[in-house]
């Protein structure tokens, strides 16, 4: 039986201002995997997700959801495809005049029928989860950067959605304290075994510590073993039927199943898988 | 999927700058000024439907009050400093004009049926595009520059009726409210100067304004306030919310230009329709 694709791109062109950002390009995700586009900087990989969320439309070509053209869906259809999916912008595009709490709770009280109480509890769990619980109350400017990663992090997750769409996650990586978090985040990446990404993630968050920012292209050229390729985005497709999406399982689940979807690059037409 | 029919429009104009392939004549300038104004201008009204719909969703009523309180009862005080420095003004200008003619006891008729008609309305409108008008142009703008408008369209919040709708909503309430103050302040100043300061008798004053003050007068200016409010909430928001489609600016220097464009437009706007309200009324 020939298993259906969840998100599938087909000969998807967009350009701006006369540019060609993406060229004909053609993949699939799979329900159940993990999956990321790998390129360089530039090269169309954030203007591929913000197709999947309906943020840009194609020029040319199609994106399906489980087989059906998004641009031929229903307002209701589509509201219900977007309700699976959350996207983590690369800068976090936090809401600024609010607070942590309504940066997470805002998605829960504006789209659901929860009761205010049911609301918080929610939250509250994803704070915890995310060790914000000390600045709940704070406003984005008034928190450190790795702070407002796990914010966006957590606002992404508070709907549990099936698809988490990560643009560049490697803040991440640096914006949990605990030690084993940061191992958890480490088998988020594509490499070819745990001991390699801990091995590599350790001497990133020393490097971090030591050097700054600066490491990080440096890191990640090692980690493909491509002077070419240093760019990340992480797209997950989570399995079929989990009640809830917890913070643990995802990472749990990433930790199985991880492949390149798309080798993105800056030569124009070889997008393509 | 949604289609944003007036963001399309928009990005419209942005491909009028680079003109035809092929022999351009002198009409090209005039022509291309047209199709944007046009497409502005269906742009607007679309962006002012759709939000205005949406204002009847369950779970506005919390964002209303909140845009009440900041359109409406912190413009209050500015408003009414405003109106008493007006009628007072007036109080003043009219008294030594109404002197020369031996008439100085209607100066109650004259400072009443100017500011309710028309000076209410006009500069209430503008007092409010002045403090309330900007700040929403560019708070919306900053929105859209820093991806927050997106964000909220990725968790399936209407950006128009989450950010849109209860600032008109708000605006129609506040606006006459507003106006009101404006007016009864004014008269008040008028009182001030006309009978404090210059002698006019206060009861052939306030006689005046009362009996001189007909139901049109004042329906006219209300009229005319939720005009004004439809035109500068709309405006305002429009100028924030397309502020990434500017393309004589980006980024900060964008929200700049487009909190210039819409205080500039708004005020232009309210001046405009003033004269054809007033046209239609009389």
């Amino acid at each position: 039986m020939i298993k259906e694709p969840l998100i599938e791109f087909v000969d998807v062109t967009k350009s701006f201002d006369g540019r060609t950002v993406l060229d004909r390009v053609n993949f699939k995700i799979f329900e159940g995997e993990v999956s990321t586009l790998i390129g360089l900087s530039g090269s169309g990989k954030s203007v591929t997700l913000k197709h999947i969320v309906g943020l840009l439309k194609p020029d040319w070509g199609q994106i399906l959801y489980r087989g059906k053209p998004i641009d031929r869906m229903s307002n209701k259809e589509w509201n219900a495809t977007l309700a699976r999916i959350s996207y983590m912008f690369q800068n976090n595009a936090l809401f600024d005049s609010m607070t942590v709490f309504d940066n997470i709770a805002l998605a829960l009280r504006r789209t659901t029928s929860l009761t205010r109480k049911e609301i918080a509890e929610k939250v509250m769990a994803r704070i915890e989860q995310t060790e914000l619980t000390d600045v709940a109350h704070k406003y984005p400017a008034e928190i450190s950067g790795g702070m407002q990663k796990r914010t966006a992090l957590a606002r992404a997750l508070v709907t549990d959605p099936q698809i988490v769409l990560f643009n560049k996650h490697f803040g991440l990586v640096g914006a949990f304290s605990t030690r084993q978090t940061i191992d958890e985040f480490a088998s988020l990446l594509p490499f070819s075994n745990r001991e390699e990404a801990e091995h590599i993630m350790n001497d990133f968050t020393r490097d971090l510590q030591e050097h700054g920012l600066e490491s990080l292209s440096a890191l990640i050229r090692k980690a493909t073993s491509s002077e070419e390729c240093f760019e990340f985005t992480i797209l997950g497709g989570l399995a079929r039927g989990q009640p809830q999406v917890e913070l643990d399982s995802i990472i749990e689940f990433a930790r199985f199943d991880l492949r390149p979807i798309a080798r993105f690059s800056c030569e124009r037409g070889g997008n393509s898988k | 999927m949604s289609k944003d029919v007036f963001e399309e429009v928009v990005s419209e104009n942005s491909s009028l700058e680079e003109g035809p392939s092929s022999k351009p004549t002198i009409f090209d300038p005039f022509g291309r000024i047209a199709i944007r104004l046009n497409n502005n201008l269906g742009a607007v009204v679309l962006f002012f439907l759709r939000a205005f719909v949406m204002i009847f969703r369950i779970k506005q009523i919390p964002e209303i009050l909140h845009q009440i309180y900041f359109i409406g009862a912190r413009s209050a005080t500015i408003v009414m400093l405003v109106g008493l420095f007006t009628g007072m003004v007036m109080g003043l200008q009219l008294y030594y004009v109404l002197i020369k003619f031996g008439s100085a006891g209607v100066l109650g008729t004259a400072v009443s049926l100017s500011l309710i008609r028309e000076l209410g309305p006009v500069l209430t409108a503008i007092m409010i595009t002045a403090r309330a008008g900007s700040a929403m142009t560019a708070e919306i703008g900053i929105q859209r520059i820093s991806e927050q408008i997106d964000a909220l369209q990725t968790m399936r919040i209407d950006p128009l009726g989450y950010l849109v709708s209860p600032r008109i909503a708000a605006g129609l309430i506040s606006f006459p409210i507003l106006t009101a103050f404006f007016d009864l302040v004014g008269i008040m100043g008028g009182w001030v100067s006309g009978c404090l300061l210059l002698g006019v008798n206060s009861g052939s004053y306030f006689y005046r304004v009362v009996s001189s003050t007909q139901f049109e007068d004042i329906r006219g200016g209300f009229i005319k306030a939720l005009v004004f409010s439809i035109l500068v909430i709309t405006i305002c928001c429009f100028q924030g919310f397309f502020t990434h489609m500017r393309s004589d600016g980006h980024g900060a220097k964008g929200v700049s230009l487009s909190t210039t464009s819409a205080v500039v437009l708004s005020c232009v706007m309210i001046l405009v329709a003033d004269y054809v309200v007033t046209s239609f009324i009389l």
